[in-house]
């Protein structure tokens, strides 16, 4: 049996609870229903199919065929209860006449004087006379009024554990932990008030709480993550997902969440948090199929826009208009082509590209370009920090000047990034003082011993410093044989893929490397003698060392022998630009730019001179020179690549920025000219309309520009009636199941009336005046209330008398939407991702699901926490939705879905029983239950508290065991099979874990995630 | 189930449905019953749909519907056009492009004749083309449409078109408007099945098959070929048919003592569908397993078990009517002959695509036929639009091919309820416009629903201020085609 929940249903209802007075009928609810169903279609406001041009919605019209006061002589009375077919109305051969009891109650109620009333919805709400005192909620006041006149009795509050797990639940999507359970009730049972007040502060302040309401906004929005159509290509849009989310986070009052949805590219000072809100009206579809015309399904998406905004803040069915006057609601077609005149003004214009596009962040890459920013900023304080340090005195640096000889291996000074090796192994370098009769430049020497037959070398493995080979270069080796080697050799690394292969050598014998004759193994003499020091010089174009190559490293290489190696000299015939730590000029322009922070004022002025090319009189360079050691520099510049890390990174989060569809208005030059459409049609232009407000509802503000913002602000202004009234009805049925007015969708004549009008009217003008709009003050108010809390259980008599409980003398218990009922199993089974934000993920779903024409995208399945993250954040693709989601009643986002119709259907059973996604929560639920004990009843009782939030009673104990027992016997005869049902939940036992037990204990908590009872919130 | 329980059950829907019942007497149109009352999912018979009795005397019961997305060109395959062939290379008369949009078509395009034979079949002599010789076979149980119409040009919008009445995303479709209304005739299968080969869904997606605001339990129930033929039919790993029975046991009897406690119908409702489900988990895949069929009937269809095939979904559909599933749906894509390449082109692909379909559809009709059942079930077979008379040549393409064209296209239908071996209306000598009977697609809808025994009109649901219907605003009966 399905709660009965289809448009229309609470009309009936409400006609039989709502007349205050049993002899006369009501006009709003029994008289204009009848009038609208029956004689509105041909005598109503749709003016082309409209007879004789009387219209029975307008009070004037409708009182000019009545005779206030008697029924006989009103020509209506006598048309509707004519015997004549001539004269019948409805005519004959168009429709059947009206029953006995439509004729009586319009006897009755123009006997009784005829007495009209506006459609209650247009009529601004009024504050109800307060009949509460302080120590009651005025809620609970309303709705027990009406129960007591039924006869029912309202029952008492819920117990704790179910008001909690309601309470979670309602206001943020998740359950609660056992935990926070057990210390609510223990803390309930004490002070009831004071602990359920604290549970709404703390479920409020919630960090889950703006997803949860996200959520629901996301299907007026008709949010997904594609076009639509054929196509159905991808769209980023999730940022303003996101943009939703933290607004319902931080409370964005409605006034205001609506400005900027509506028109926050159009408020004083826009910024890009209140364009990206606009985003709101792009999530209209957009047409790529090749040939479409881009006009038609522009205009299209501008309809879209005005129904939606129609259905979402004045719960009016606005569409109809779109072809002709509406048949029911006073709405013209010319008034709805004014409401279109307002949205058909932006750029977007159906193209594939969806411009106009913000680029922005997600949250994540913001957090992410705020670590950035303080990772550039750091490199930037140690940059200065080192740059402070590094005048040292260091008179050998100085760079090459043509014909001088300048170190590149070792002249005992020991470069401060250099490492050296020893036949493969790291080791201290064997310096020794430079002897006395060694040559003036040499001051320590390597003094380098190998066995005979044996290698040693000695690497540098970045040279001194590295440097770009000239033209006529020359390589100089200061050694002394102490005894003779077999030979000795120098080896060049290059900077490209030759590397090593650079070799000159003395003496006889082969090396294991290179190709003798070659610059890979040059020949270059006989053995020095034994016991000099000599002068060795090399070409350095002989081994290869062509001009342009860069030299990075030097080597000297002996076989046997003991040699003191002097170091290595560098001969060019010209002054050489070299790398950063030797060019001035670049130190110059590196440094040049913004030396503030990082020299003494002196060398900053200097510095600035000679970047701004004007002369000084301080000699920078010779400063420079002779100031700066190489150590220093190098230190500057490791500190400078940390620094250019930093800033690249921040590019690259910046590049992070993903291109939103949002809302630009048209430059006023490029306005269209709006006209009415015939039949709806953008190839039938009609006369031509101004942005305007339907007559029926109160006009906008004259001094105001005609576009989107006054629109928005028209809205959300006190004068509206509206939009207060569908928003605090949209939240009511979020917590109690249906709303005050059933048809969300409808508040036009044609919807439900509301079952209690003067509650609506208290909770809308409250909303407005006491809570500015606050979206959490209203749920405060409303979870406040005694009505919000009484337990759900039904009694018979409820059942008969109230059976949709329209009254609220109990709880409703409502079947969870489909988003939480996947999210609270994830959660009981502790699986849950707290991850909020970010592009849009792709848990498991079955292979085959996905297959769109023209459109190559395939599921690729989120690895990780994204598998597991709350549902708003699963991908929506609108031709094909996650269809689990489908299955329990989630709409596919093609056009704004104000309200749920919810089912109970086998499909559901089978996503329960067999998604993986549930086997997996399963898995999860049962791992915690067992918690590191082999207890298995502990077990159970555990998972069912999770799962419920109360304590199983023995008989549902008893059940459970029993089960567990036949199960444990089946998986015991076949531990395969519990083998493989535990691999379904991937789950991976430790060693000390029972594989049957865990298996058994599965299976309970499969059996538990499809209870009614959990995936109802009672 | 307990006494107790079942007392409470009896009193609940006793209640509720008396409670609903005296409110039906009020005289309250278009309230869909059956989702408040006797509409407990698919698998029920007691209280089948809305209507409790059809509007007139049902001719057909069911429908099996083959679509040919991207549809194909009558030119080529239902209504020969001997004028082409004179035509043929000759740029088209200008009175087929003025005023015109085209989806791809640029410049002047030149008329394209077929390259196809025709010939005529069966006692009727209808005109067929070479490409479909099976189908000739029993040309005398088709009803061929040749004066079909549409509003719409490109695919999505057609196919919603067609299926649900609006060109627009978010109406019903048409099985289930007709489940809706005439409710299951099956307990333990969908009355909605949609099977689709070619390895692509229709370009308007799930939507041609969905519910849109009628209760979801109405939409098509894709049965897939490979995996689970319904989604998540089958246990996980570990769990067989005897533990989940086990399991539903527990989950029914813990639900049950909820029910005593909570005193909620819907609660009832739940423990009615785990059975529902589980029943499922055994007849779907046994009536999807076609590999109970003798190796003759395989043959004739040229089905092959395991394989996902159009073969094979034309055999399901047999199965599933014999089952009395209400509403087969096939769709199989590949039929969208622009000629850009060799895999959309007249020569190539277009008889690839009537190989894979034409011995699998006759198949179907003689099978039902065989068996009795072609009487009163109706098969339908339609593309969404037509194509052109002319090539369309896109970026100078040498492959032929036709482009987009709403003015005309031809479908057939046959079995329950429509003249056998008859042709319908006609169109010009190049097949561009309607010269005699035209039909569009609200009227076709208007008429399958007549020969399900609805009227069209009295079908409706209110939803957001109007009461709502398959053929929105229009629609005439075609009395023309009914025998």
């Amino acid at each position: 049996m399905l709660i009965p929940t289809v448009a229309g249903l609470s009309l009936l209802i409400s006609s039989s609870l709502l007349p205050e007075s049993i002899d006369t009928p009501d006009f709003t609810s029994e008289v204009r229903p009848i009038l609208s169903r029956q004689c509105l279609p041909c005598h109503g406001p749709d003016a082309a199919t409209r007879k004789k041009d009387l219209r029975l919605d307008m009070k004037d019209q409708l009182l000019g065929v009545i005779d206030a006061g008697s029924a006989e002589s009103s020509p209506l009375f006598q048309r509707i209860s004519s015997e004549d077919p001539e004269l019948r109305m409805p005519p004959p051969d168009h429709a059947k006449a009206l029953s006995n009891q439509e004729i009586s109650i319009l006897k009755q109620w123009i006997d009784a004087g005829a007495a009209w009333e506006e459609h209650w919805a247009f009529i601004p709400p009024v504050m109800p006379a307060a009949e509460w005192n302080t120590q009651q909620h005025p809620i609970d006041v309303f709705i027990e009024k009406k129960i007591t006149a039924s006869g029912l009795s309202a029952n008492g509050p819920a117990s704790a554990e179910v008001l909690i797990r309601r309470l979670s639940l309602d206001l943020i999507g998740l359950p609660p932990d056992p935990e926070r359970v057990s210390r609510f009730i223990e803390e309930y049972s004490r002070d009831p008030a004071a602990t359920w007040k604290l549970l709404i502060e703390e479920l409020l302040a919630s960090e889950s709480f703006g997803e949860r309401w996200a959520s629901a906004w996301l299907d007026l929005a008709r949010y997904a993550d594609t076009k639509g159509y054929e196509q159905d290509g991808m769209r980023n849009i999730w940022p303003w997902r996101d943009w939703v989310i933290q607004a319902f986070d931080r409370d964005l009052p409605f006034d205001q969440f609506t400005i900027l949805q509506l028109a926050g590219d159009l408020i004083d000072t826009p910024n890009e948090s209140s364009r990206l809100a606009t985003a709101f009206h792009r999530n209209t579809m957009t047409n790529d199929e090749g040939g479409t015309q881009n006009e038609e399904f522009r205009v299209a998406a501008v309809v879209d826009r005005v129904n939606t905004t129609m259905l979402v803040w004045q719960g009016l069915t606005a569409g109809c208009a779109q072809c002709h006057d509406h048949k029911y609601d006073p709405l013209s077609q010319v008034e709805y082509y004014q409401l279109y005149d307002f949205f058909n003004q932006s750029e977007d214009a159906d193209l594939n590209s969806e411009a106009p596009l913000l680029k922005v962040l997600g949250n994540a890459e913001k957090l992410l370009l705020g670590d950035a920013h303080q990772q550039v900023e750091k490199a930037q304080e140690v940059l200065d920090q080192a740059a402070r340090a590094l005048v040292i005195s260091d008179p050998e640096a100085a760079p090459a000047e043509a014909g001088a000889l300048e170190e590149i291996a070792f002249s005992g000074k020991m470069p401060a990034l250099c490492q050296t090796q020893v036949d493969g192994k790291k080791s201290e370098w064997p310096w020794v003082q430079a002897p006395p009769d060694a040559p003036e430049e040499i001051h320590r020497v390597i003094r380098q011993s190998a066995p005979e037959g044996q290698t040693r070398q000695v690497f540098f493995e970045r040279s001194l410093h590295t440097h770009v080979a000239a033209q006529g270069d020359r390589y100089h080796i200061d050694a002394r044989i102490v005894e003779p080697p077999e030979w000795m050799l120098l080896q060049v690394r290059l900077a490209d893929p030759t590397v090593w292969e650079h070799r000159g050598y003395w003496g006889t014998g082969t090396f294991a490397h290179g190709v003798d004759g070659t610059e890979s193994l040059l020949f270059q003499g006989e053995l020095p003698t034994t016991g000099d020091w000599v002068h060795l010089v090399i070409d350095a174009e002989s081994i290869g060392i062509e001009s342009g190559k860069i030299v990075t490293g030097i080597a000297m290489t002996q076989q046997g022998g003991v040699i003191e190696w002097g170091g290595v000299r560098r001969e060019s015939s010209q002054p050489t630009e070299r790398d950063d730590l030797f060019s001035f000029s670049a130190f110059v322009d590196r440094w040049g730019e913004d030396p503030s922070d990082l020299f003494e004022p002196r060398i900053r002025q200097a510095i600035g001179a000679i970047h701004n090319k004007t002369d000084d009189e301080f000699d920078l360079e010779t400063w420079w020179k002779q100031q700066i050691s190489i150590e220093g520099r190098r230190l500057l510049i490791a500190q400078q690549q940390l620094l250019d890390q930093a800033m690249k990174r921040q590019v690259e989060v910046e590049a992070m920025a993903v291109s939103v569809p949002v809302m630009a208005q048209l430059a006023t030059e490029k306005l269209r000219s709006t006209h009415l459409l015939r039949r709806g049609s953008y190839l039938s232009p009609g006369d031509p309309v101004a942005a305007d407000i339907p007559q029926f509802l109160p006009a906008i503000d004259e001094a105001s520009a005609r576009n989107r913002l006054a629109l928005a602000r028209w809205l959300v202004s006190p004068r509206n009636p509206l939009t207060a009234r569908v928003h605090v009805n949209r939240v009511w049925e979020q917590l109690f199941g249906t709303g005050l007015v059933e048809t969300l969708e409808d508040f036009g004549t044609q919807g439900a009336l509301p079952s209690h009008p003067q509650l609506l009217d208290w909770l809308a003008l409250t909303w407005q005046q006491e809570d500015g709009w606050s979206h959490k003050e209203l749920l405060r108010r409303i979870v406040t209330s005694d009505t919000y809390r009484r337990s759900s259980r039904r009694t018979p008599l409820q059942q008969r008398i109230d059976p949709d409980n329209r009254l609220l003398s109990h709880a409703t218990r409502v079947r969870l939407p489909a988003e939480l009922v996947r999210d609270q199993a994830l959660a009981i089974g502790g699986i849950l991702s707290p991850k909020k934000f970010g592009p849009s993920v792709y848990p498991p779903q079955p292979d085959g699901v996905w297959q769109v024409v023209y459109n190559g995208s395939g599921w690729k399945e989120s690895q990780g926490e994204d598998r597991v993250r709350r549902s708003l954040y699963t991908f929506f693709r609108r031709t094909a939705p996650y269809p689990s989601m489908l299955t329990f009643d989630a709409p596919t986002r093609d056009v704004c879905t104000p309200r749920r119709i919810r089912t109970n259907t086998p499909l559901q059973a089978l996503v329960v029983l067999n998604d993986p996604v549930y086997i997996e929560a399963a898995a999860g639920l049962a791992r915690w239950s067992l918690a590191g004990s082999n207890d298995l009843t502990r077990a159970i009782q555990r998972a069912f508290q999770r799962a419920t939030c109360r304590q199983a009673t023995p008989q549902e104990l008893k059940l459970l065991m029993d089960l567990t027992d036949q199960q444990k016997q089946v998986f015991q005869l076949d531990p395969a099979s519990a083998h493989s049902f535990l691999e379904s939940g991937r789950w991976t036992l430790e060693e000390s874990q029972n594989p049957i037990d865990a298996a058994t204990l599965m299976v309970i908590a499969n059996v538990l995630l499809n209870l009614d009872e959990v995936l109802v919130r009672g | 189930m307990d006494s107790k329980t079942d007392l409470l059950l009896q009193s609940h829907l006793e209640g509720t449905r008396r409670w609903f019942l005296g409110r039906v007497g009020l005289g309250i149109g278009g309230l869909a019953l059956s989702s408040l009352v006797g509409d407990q999912g698919f698998g029920q018979t007691a209280s089948p749909g809305l209507l409790s009795t059809p509007h007139f005397a049902p001719r057909a019961r069911r429908v099996i519907c083959l679509h040919m997305a991207g549809s194909p060109p009558q030119q080529e395959l239902f209504d020969p056009k001997p004028l082409l062939k004179e035509l043929d290379g000759e740029p088209c008369p200008t009175h087929l492009i003025d005023g015109e949009t085209f989806a791809f078509i640029k410049g002047h395009p030149k008329i394209l004749a077929s390259p196809f034979q025709f010939s005529a079949h069966g006692e009727s002599g209808m005109e067929i083309s070479e490409l479909l010789p099976h189908l000739g076979e029993v040309a005398d149980e088709l009803c061929l449409i040749r004066s079909m119409h549409t509003d719409q040009f490109n695919h999505a919008p057609a196919q919603l078109f067609i299926y649900s009445g609006s060109p627009r995303f978010g109406r019903p479709s048409m099985g289930s408007w007709l489940t809706w209304g005439l409710g299951s005739m099956n307990q333990d299968l969908p009355a909605f099945v949609v099977l689709v080969s070619g390895s692509k869904t229709p370009s308007a997606g799930k939507s041609v098959w969905g519910s849109g605001f009628l209760p979801s339990v109405h939409q098509g129930i894709q049965c897939r070929t490979s995996g689970d033929p319904v989604l998540y039919l089958g246990n996980p790993g570990g769990i067989n048919s005897d533990t989940r029975r086990r399991t539903v046991d527990a989950i029914q009897e813990l639900d049950q003592i909820a029910a005593l406690r909570d005193g909620d119908p819907e609660t009832l409702s739940r423990i009615e569908q785990y059975e529902l489900a589980f029943r499922m988990q055994a007849s779907v895949p046994e009536v999807m397993d076609i590999s109970r069929e003798s190796p003759k009937t395989l043959e004739e269809y040229g089905a092959e078990p395991g394989k996902s095939s159009f073969a094979n979904n034309c055999l399901l559909a047999r199965r599933l009517v014999e089952q009395d599933v209400r509403f087969v749906q096939l769709f199989d894509w590949g039929w969208d002959i622009h000629g850009t390449a060799p895999h959309d082109d007249i020569m190539t692909q277009l008889p690839k695509k009537c190989r894979e379909t034409d011995q699998p559809i006759a198949a179907l009709l003689k099978d039902l036929k065989q068996r009795g059942l072609l009487d009163d079930t109706l098969v339908i077979w339609t593309g969404e639009f037509g194509r052109t008379a002319m090539n369309e040549e896109r970026n100078g393409s040498k492959f032929l091919g036709r482009d987009h064209h709403p003015h005309c296209y031809s479908m057939w239908m046959a079995g329950g309820g429509v003249k056998k071996g008859h042709v319908h209306g006609a169109t010009d000598e190049l097949g561009y416009r309607i010269v005699k009977d035209p039909v569009g697609v609200h009227d076709l809808q208007a008429t399958i629903l007549h020969l399900m025994g609805i009227d069209h009109e009295r079908l409706t649901y209110p939803y957001q201020g109007r009461d709502f219907r398959l053929t929105d605003v229009s629609g005439k009966l075609v009395p023309g085609i009914l025998a």
